[in-house]
């Protein structure tokens, strides 16, 4: 039977740095929000320059992402990830392995932690400015990524 | 009518109460008492009456030590130096067919000090409960010292009776941040798993004895152990400073309620205190909005990013998608992964004959030739198409939500900037409203109230109250960190445990303590979480009744920290935007569920039982009170404003209504038996 991989790992070092983010609310994240959440977020963030963990045999933590098996919500978002790379047939047929987009959940998530370090060490640590600088680079993506797209 | 029901209350010398009986009937059908009296005739003093005779403290008190002594000041006046003079409250209650009368006595003598004035000098004092069967008066049980002790926290858990009688005023702060650790306990109380705690308490010690010993074969567990004990005793250092706090702000909540009603009962600025009065209640709940807004703005740009920054691998994904559509090869006519099995099997048969699946013929050159030519056309696998085809929906659906960002953002920044014009408007009236009242001169020689004095001092409380709650913030973050940091170093012990191979009997010991201790923390869980989970359900359905509100509340939920949350219908929390009267007709649901949970169907006490607030839900309130006087005894503490003609009317024939009011000497309550 092929286990089915429904967790995002995590390097090193970055359970702690999870802790001290809910601790002080950035980005208004907390244990209480879905860890399946919290992985979209950081890879979406990071989704621009994945990298692959720094101690991928013997990971500092894990998201649990169990429902990505279960929704095909869940499914579809974490997959989108590196399905939306895919340049031909082929890349379509391997890239929808479980396996392989969660690897990339992964990287991009990975990646997303380090985007986080630096936005926040911009931003003095404080989150209030934090999410207004975030707002106003929304504002930009959504007009280069989505209103001229339309 | 079933429970534990409060008969009467005796008084001797006490306070403006002096000597003389207050007797509690019901009717047929309710039990319900209503006692209407202007604030300062006494109204207060019931409340304090009923704690001073069960627990010997007198909590409604603005400041205890500037407080009136508890013998009544004329009879002090009056009664000649040297003379012993006893001040004693009777409470007898009913419960079945027994009689209770729990009785406290405290003697004084009256003398005069140097500086001319007659002072009582405390002596003695006594707590007694005498109980009867009924129909069989001549056998008497006298208890005292710990015997009487122990029958009153039977009828009146020393822990949990500020849910029996309570100023209403003080419900709307029943949920306030902090406050969850009293829940609790009172929650483990009623659970009567305090027993079991304390045994899991010593069980712990013993786990922290017996490793300590394994520890000195191995030095790393002793390491590790001491710091978990070092942050446990942290982790209580921050509680108990989190709880002195709450104390304090409790006792400067009691004392900041006793100005504002002393100058919200001063006519001259009367509406001006009542005007501030409703800006505080503003303020409070516009700083509950603003976060309730952060919390949403966090939610919202979290979303937006993951929708914003995949929008173009969306998009490609569905251009994919529909293209396959359209060329008619989603899903595919063959599947591919068939034909490249069949195609392998052929070269691994190196020559031999293979036989193909549909029609049984073996497979020659030409058949290949077809194979590897639909290999080359193919699309997709159908495996893969069957995927396409499951994210397509929440693909297409995430697409269109993300075309709402403009109009959701402009949503943020208008409610962001009414918010801070309502903040604005409401700082900018209350520091004008402070500022008349800080250089009031106070020209009405019968009041002698000093104004500005008052206003200080409340500011002063305003200030410390705030700083309280910064400390408690800060033991809050603490403890969590504590609490993590704990976690980690328990995961630390047991590797350092596991990867000692010592036997013997301190380890066979240790086994044997620590499953002890999880199954008495399995079992500690499974009784309080089933109370918790009785507790939310009866909590809702009172909240339910008491509300005129039928379509915003959704669902409630009491989670491990016995924190109450509300939520909409849509499932959004709102328990930060609840009005002052909706909280406290939340407080009330909650506490007559504890009540309820509790199996003591013990009277309600309650002083300002429906608040000043006026709104639909202050006769929905009424209403249920009146209700739940049918299975419980209620006893209302009301101000003639309070008590208004709405509520007179539903309470008319169905509560027993007294009206007391201050001798002309203002020494003595008037309207119980035996002063009047």
């Amino acid at each position: 039977m092929v286990m089915a991989k429904n967790i995002v790992d995590y390097s090193k070092g970055r359970r702690e740095y999870l802790d001290t983010l809910h601790t002080q609310g950035i980005f208004g994240l907390k244990p209480s929000i879905d860890n399946k959440d919290q992985a979209l977020f950081l890879a979406a963030l990071g989704c621009d320059k994945p990298v692959p963990l720094s101690s991928k045999k013997d990971p500092g933590g894990w998201f649990r992402t169990d429902s990505v098996t279960k929704y095909s919500h869940d499914v579809a978002m974490l997959s989108c990830l590196l399905l939306g790379t895919a340049q031909c047939d082929e890349d379509y047929d391997r890239f929808s392995q479980l396996e392989m987009y969660m690897d990339y959940v992964e990287q991009c998530a990975e990646s997303g932690f380090r985007v986080v370090e630096a936005k926040l060490e911009e931003a003095g640590n404080d989150n209030n400015l934090l999410e207004r600088l975030m707002l106003k680079e929304l504002d930009l993506l959504y007009t280069a990524l989505v209103e001229n797209d339309l | 009518m079933n429970g534990i029901v409060i008969d009467e209350i005796r008084f001797e010398n006490y306070r403006q109460y002096g000597t003389g009986t207050l007797k509690f009937p019901g009717t047929d059908r309710f039990n319900l008492s209503i006692l209407v009296a202007q604030n300062g005739t006494g109204k207060t003093t019931l409340l304090n009456a009923i704690t001073w005779c069960l627990y010997g403290k007198e909590p409604q008190l603005t400041d205890a030590d500037k407080a009136l002594p508890v013998l009544n000041t004329k009879v002090l006046k009056e009664t000649p130096e040297g003379v012993v003079l006893d001040v004693v409250v009777t409470i007898r209650v009913i419960d079945g067919d027994k009689i209770i009368e729990f009785t406290r006595k405290h003697s004084f003598i009256p003398k005069t000090s140097a500086d001319g004035i007659k002072r009582a000098v405390p002596g003695p004092f006594s707590f007694t409960v005498a109980t009867t069967v009924q129909h069989d008066f001549t056998n008497t049980k006298f208890d005292t010292g710990i015997d009487a002790e122990f029958l009153r926290k039977q009828y009146f858990h020393d822990d949990i009776f500020d849910f029996y009688f309570f100023d209403g005023e003080n419900l709307k702060l029943f949920f306030t941040p902090g406050r969850e650790n009293d829940i609790k306990r009172s929650i483990y109380n009623i659970s009567q798993v305090s027993l079991l705690e304390n045994v899991s308490d010593h069980v712990r010690k013993l786990i922290y004895r017996y490793t300590h010993e394994l520890g000195k074969a191995s030095p790393d567990i002793e390491q590790i152990q001491t710091e978990i004990e070092d942050q446990e005793a942290a982790q209580r250092r921050h509680e108990e400073s989190r709880t002195s706090a709450q104390a304090a702000i409790a006792k400067l909540n009691i004392e900041l309620n006793g100005i504002d009603d002393l100058l919200a009962k001063f006519k001259p600025i009367a509406d001006l205190q009542a005007e501030r009065v409703k800006l505080e209640e503003e303020a409070v709940s516009l700083r509950q909005e603003k976060e309730q807004l952060a919390s949403e703005r966090s939610a919202f740009i979290r979303r937006y990013t993951v929708l914003i920054k995949l929008y173009p691998r969306m998009q490609s994904i569905l251009k994919y998608i529909a293209e396959k559509e359209k060329s008619g090869e989603l899903p595919p006519a063959i599947d591919i992964d068939q034909v490249r099995q069949l195609l392998n099997l052929l070269d691994n048969n190196l020559g031999q004959p293979c036989p193909c699946p549909m029609c049984n013929h073996d497979i020659d050159k030409t058949g290949r030739d077809h194979l590897e030519e639909l290999l080359a056309k193919a699309s997709v696998s159908s495996k893969t198409s069957n995927f396409l085809k499951e994210i397509k929906g929440t693909l297409q659906a995430a697409v269109l939500e993300v075309k709402s960002y403009r109009s959701k953002r402009q949503d943020f920044i208008r409610r962001e900037t009414e918010l801070e014009e309502d903040e604005q408007r409401v700082a900018k009236r209350l520091a004008e409203i402070a500022k008349i009242l800080i250089n009031y001169e106070n020209n009405n020689d019968e009041t002698k109230i000093d104004i500005p004095q008052k206003e200080a001092r409340r500011n002063i409380i305003k200030q410390q109250i705030a700083t309280h709650y910064q400390a408690i913030g800060a033991a809050n973050n603490s403890i969590d960190l504590c609490k993590q940091e704990i976690e980690r170093l328990r995961a630390k012990l047991e590797d350092a445990k596991a990867k000692l191979k010592q036997t013997g009997k301190t380890q066979q010991q240790l086994a044997v303590v620590m499953m002890m201790q999880k199954y008495y923390s399995q079992i500690l869980s499974n009784i309080t979480g089933g109370m918790r989970n009785e507790i939310e359900q009866t909590t809702r359905t009172i909240f339910e009744t008491m509300n005129w509100k039928t379509q915003t509340f959704g669902s409630m939920e009491i989670d491990d920290n016995y924190t109450v949350s509300v939520y909409d219908t849509d499932g959004l929390i709102m328990t930060a935007s609840l009005s002052a009267t909706e909280q406290m007709a939340l407080a009330y649901a909650f506490i007559l569920a504890i009540h309820n949970a509790s199996g003591r169907n013990c009277p309600l006490v309650i002083d300002s039982p429906i608040g000043r607030s006026s709104d639909k839900n202050r006769e929905s309130i009424a209403e249920a009170l009146l209700k739940i006087s049918e299975e419980k005894q209620i006893i209302m503490l009301f101000t003639p404003d309070d008590f208004t003609v709405p509520v007179q009317e539903l309470y008319a024939n169905k509560a027993h209504i007294r009206t007391l009011k201050l001798s002309s000497d203002e020494r003595f309550v008037e309207g119980i038996d035996g002063n009047g």
